[in-house]
């Protein structure tokens, strides 16, 4: 598994990889791309180790292979919200979420937004400070989701992985 | 702006910008109405500011308590739409805007 923290060491190196004059805009995608990576791992890594024993070889792969991008940008829009939508209160037992949550929620969202247009849109342009801004909060996203409660950690991860049905 | 009134979402949003960063010098607010990349209705706000706190920590805390609030705000106007939020310094803002130039 790569380690988070190497993926946000590896986007400060790539948004100043041209250290002479103005960053290059393929640097700076680059950047933005490996912090969302960053942030994406360390939630795959979250739900394999927490649903499969260690060790469990293939099965563990599978579980850290098991998050979908669009999936998880929805239900992250969902759970971003100081209230609750009415279908989610029962599942969590409350009308509102830890503010972790809702950071880290929130800091998927935007990243994987901006990865987006980093890695598709020909005319999106990126500035250093937004770069630096959005590897900060990649950083800011991992230690949200490490510090959860255990148990509200658990119903985030069941419920980014499986939504709700019905 | 289909679902908020412009006006009067640029003045929430500046005024829970002194509320929640009353280091931030903000020179202007942008509030769109937008697609993000899969297709879906956003609202895209940008803050350029002049100023901000010098500590990298607070200013995250900040960038972050204040996003949150304008999106509960705009939850209790009726718009559902998740809010994307840039805050970019003047620089960095004229460095966007050239590039764009340039690029048309």
């Amino acid at each position: 598994m790569p380690d988070p923290r190497h993926l946000l060491d590896l986007a400060i190196f790539e948004s100043n990889a041209n250290r002479k004059g103005a960053p290059r805009q393929a640097n700076l995608r680059r950047a933005v791309s490996t912090a969302y990576y960053a942030v994406f791992h360390e939630l795959c890594r979250a739900v394999s180790n927490t649903f499969v024993p260690a060790h469990s070889g293939k099965a563990q792969a599978t579980f850290y292979r098991a998050l979908g991008h669009r999936e998880l940008r929805s239900r992250c829009e969902e759970l971003a919200r100081k209230t609750l939508p009415k279908k989610l209160v029962e599942l969590f037992g409350n009308k509102a979420l830890p503010i972790e949550v809702i950071k880290f929620c929130r800091t998927f969202v935007g990243l994987q937004e901006l990865r987006h247009a980093c890695d598709y849109d020909p005319d999106h342009v990126s500035s250093l400070d937004e770069v630096e801004t959005a590897i900060s909060d990649a950083e800011e996203a991992i230690i949200a989701l490490k510090q959860l409660n255990p148990r509200i950690k658990l119903l985030v991860l069941a419920y980014l992985l499986n939504g709700l049905r019905g | 702006l289909t679902y908020l009134d412009a006006q009067k979402a640029e003045k929430e949003l500046a005024r829970i910008a002194k509320k929640y960063a009353p280091d931030l010098v903000v020179d202007d607010i942008d509030i769109q109405d937008g697609l993000n990349q899969i297709g879906g209705e956003i609202v895209r706000v940008t803050i350029v500011y002049s100023r901000r706190t010098a500590d990298d920590t607070d200013f995250a805390q900040q960038r972050f308590v204040i996003a949150d609030a304008f999106h509960e705000w705009a939850l209790k106007q009726g718009d559902v739409r998740f809010p994307h939020f840039s805050f970019r310094s003047r620089e960095s803002d004229a460095f966007i805007r050239k590039e764009m130039m340039k690029n048309a």
